[in-house]
């Protein structure tokens, strides 16, 4: 860390006015971005980074790695990620604990490693369908279209595309069943095929 | 499962929430009859939810965005890529930003203080220079070097819209599949036409790798980038755009000028030099990128 990102730091930590308005035009720097459109929430988002960067300098998850300008950068686009997801429309059946997002910066090993977990046993069933299938989900979960687009985008009709989609979840419900089958619902890596 | 409802199969949108109102009020009151329908909910949403778990989180989506590669999530996901060329514009914004700062003419009157400043700036510069990039970008990392040894940069223009391989079209594809590219790259090419350069580079990014035998979509995004200042990313769709079709000299234009704006001095000055040596009407543009390039040594 430079001297003067850690005096900017411990600035930031007391309170001191020149340091707080350094970080917090920084912040601006991100969030008054023309693209981003963030409008009067901007205001909004800028405590909440405040408020991690804060929780942050205190655990002094900051070490200097980059830059203090571009680790506040980083903290305001991850605001503005979780900000963007959280006004997407969402699925109707969405459970919350899908929803939220870890407050922290980083997830924790531990959460990484649980959650890569997750994703290998995820991926590894998406590559044992086959292809059509595995197109169709991308359509559906990735890109969120509606059958009618989708049936536009595959030169198909809405019908076939309806019945496909029957199919293919039928599919890899029964993969996803093999793969969850006495683990209590809860997907196990064993038989992912990954 | 014993029901033979034929809203069974609109069961997978409904959970994915892209049924239209109408139709979900016919899913909503089936499944809340159906014992059969709701188990197969309950499961079909625990499957959507391990499938968007595979969607970037926030700090994947920066440090992405800062990357040079991209994943191949990326590929299938509209939402992690519209999400990665936010950041990437606001990134190459801010990279501008602030090399700017340190260009800014400094008020009239102060020239008593400017030398004072100057070796301050010039101080800071060796010191320490935020970037949001871990792997800086060439422009960054040539702002930290004195600037004697700062490679040179070509100023880039827009490649207007043309077609580049519409006879292979024409010629091989089936022509639902053709409409259907046309169709998409024009939507495509939109905001490329009105200099929206990060908006053209999410669609056409998602457009080469669903048409990946058309040159075209790695050509426009390799020159969107090049206009987001970003020659490094370009370099790859430009070499994409060149393998598929026997390159025309705009494509091998752009592919020069990505090239010494990256850093790879010696490649984009020989390809430059062979377009401009070709003495055809547009090896006027690549002669005077040469001269830009070399600074009049050829």
């Amino acid at each position: 860390m430079t001297p003067s990102d850690e005096a900017l730091v411990q600035g930031f930590l007391t309170g001191d006015r020149a340091s707080v308005r350094r970080v917090d035009a920084w912040i601006r720097e991100v969030l008054r971005h023309r693209r981003l459109g963030l409008g009067p929430d901007a205001e909004d988002i800028e405590q909440g980074v405040r408020g991690r960067l804060l929780v942050a300098f205190r655990a002094r998850q900051f070490r200097g790695d980059a830059a203090l300008r571009t680790y506040v950068w980083r903290a305001a686009q991850h605001a503005v990620i979780d900000h963007l997801r959280a006004r997407r429309v969402r699925p109707v059946t969405a459970s919350l604990g899908e929803i939220a997002d870890p407050p922290s910066l980083a997830p924790s090993p531990e959460d990484s490693a649980a959650r890569n977990e997750r994703r290998a046993v995820f991926e590894g069933l998406l590559a044992r369908l086959d292809e059509d299938c595995r197109r169709l989900f991308h359509l559906i979960v990735f890109d969120e279209l509606p059958y009618a687009e989708i049936a536009r985008r595959l030169a198909a009709t809405e019908g076939a595309v309806k019945v496909r989609a029957l199919r293919c979840r039928e599919k890899a419900l029964e993969l996803y069943r093999s793969v969850t089958s006495g683990t209590g619902g809860r997907p196990s890596s064993a038989g992912s095929g990954s | 499962v014993t029901c033979s409802s034929a809203l069974r199969d609109r069961l997978t949108f409904w959970v994915a929430g892209t049924l239209d109102g109408p139709e979900t009020a016919l899913v909503v009151e089936h499944v809340a009859h159906c014992a059969d329908c709701r188990s197969e909910v309950e499961e079909t949403r625990r499957l959507m939810e391990g499938f968007r778990e595979l969607h970037l989180r926030a700090d994947e989506v920066i440090a992405v965005a800062e990357a040079e590669r991209d994943p191949p999530h990326l590929q299938h996901c509209r939402r992690c890529r519209e999400e990665v060329e936010l950041l990437r514009s606001v990134n190459a914004d801010l990279e501008r930003a602030a090399g700017a700062a340190w260009r800014r003419p400094l008020p009239v009157g102060l020239a008593a203080a400017a030398g004072v400043i100057l070796t301050l700036l010039v101080a800071r510069q060796f010191v320490s220079r935020p970037s949001p990039s871990r792997a800086a970008s060439p422009q960054i990392v040539a702002a930290k070097q004195p600037a004697a040894s700062a490679p040179p940069k070509i100023r880039v223009e827009k490649a207007p819209v043309t077609l580049l391989a519409a006879d292979i079209l024409v010629l091989r594809g089936k022509p639902s599949a053709r409409q259907q590219f046309l169709g998409e790259l024009a939507s495509a090419l939109e905001p490329y036409r009105r200099d929206d350069f990060a908006d053209a580079a999410t669609r056409l990014r998602g457009l080469a790798g669903r048409f990946p035998q058309a040159p075209e979509p790695p050509y426009y995004l390799g020159v969107s980038l090049l206009m987001l200042n970003r020659p490094a990313d370009a370099i790859a769709p430009l070499q994409e755009a060149a393998r598929i079709v026997s390159p025309p000299d705009d494509v091998r234009y752009y592919l020069a000028v990505a090239q010494v704006n990256a850093g790879d001095i010696a490649s984009g000055v020989a390809l430059l030099r062979q377009l401009c040596d070709r003495k055809t009407e547009s090896s006027r543009r690549a002669c005077a990128s040469l001269q830009e390039a070399t600074g009049g040594r050829r």
